[in-house]
């Protein structure tokens, strides 16, 4: 060990920087299905809400299969990419990326919550599925963004 | 400082592959093995020096076409990979001779 030189050193210190970033520079193509998919969980979800109160036995029953096709979509997810992302260690170029994510689910969930105080379920629920695909074909491109950013660094 | 280098990490296909584990919370043995530009028994056997230092967990499931072997960095792993990083950044931060 003594005898490294500092060139593959580093070397060594720039291949893991690029490693480090893969997890979220190298990942397939999102499916075209899947905002509309969530778009439809979120829809699901709003609709079952109707449900409280008389039909909570519904409702409990409702909530549990949609978290379970939460668990196998994400089941299936994390093979399809090969490796989920540790979030505490994004490349600096995906902060942008995550305040839009941020600004995304605010967004869903205050449009939903405005469009069920002004007419009910009946306008909520394709307020639900609208604003989720758009807020999430919004955030794909940012996150496609900042990962063409991350890459041209690391390059 | 060179002293800190760790003999395990330090060997680039290991290096690597750490430093793809230190930022997933899982891996496929696909997705490595593509990323390290490696053949399947070479992946494999430098995971399993990796496994047998105590730095990574190896699990397999399912069985035939459908199998899938993820890996995912240990506690021990992620503290032997930082104080590696640490100290490559600091040898490289101390006025060289080149």
């Amino acid at each position: 060990m003594e005898s490294i030189d500092r060139e593959s050193l580093r070397q060594a210190q720039r291949a893991a920087e690029r490693a480090e970033a893969a997890p979220y520079l190298d990942y397939p193509p999102t499916p075209v299905w899947y905002p509309p998919a969530m778009g439809a969980w979120v829809t699901a979800y709003v609709l079952l809400l109707t449900l409280r109160g008389d039909h909570s036995a519904w409702l409990v029953a409702g909530m549990v299969v949609l978290s379970g096709l939460v668990g196998l979509f994400l089941g299936w997810y994390s093979r399809h990419h090969g490796a989920i992302p540790n979030l505490r260690h994004a490349p600096r170029e995906f902060r942008s990326a995550f305040a839009c994510y941020a600004v995304v689910v605010v967004s869903i969930v205050g449009s939903i919550a405005l469009a069920w105080w002004l007419a009910g379920p009946l306008l909520a629920a394709p307020v639900a599925f609208t604003a989720t695909v758009a807020g999430l074909v919004v955030y794909e491109r940012a996150f496609a963004s900042a990962a063409r950013r991350a890459r041209e660094r690391l390059a | 400082m060179i002293e800190d280098l760790d003999p395990v990490i330090h060997a680039p296909k290991r290096l690597a592959a750490m430093a793809v584990l230190a930022s997933a919370t899982t891996v496929t043995f696909t997705f490595l093995r593509d990323h390290l530009d490696i053949s399947d028994s070479d992946l494999s056997k430098q995971m399993a020096t990796l496994e047998k230092a105590g730095y990574v967990e190896i699990s397999k499931s399912g069985r035939g076409r459908g199998a899938t072997t993820t890996f995912k960095i240990t506690g021990a792993g992620r503290k032997a990979y930082a104080r590696h990083r640490a100290a490559l950044a600091a040898i490289l931060a101390e006025p060289g001779d080149s």
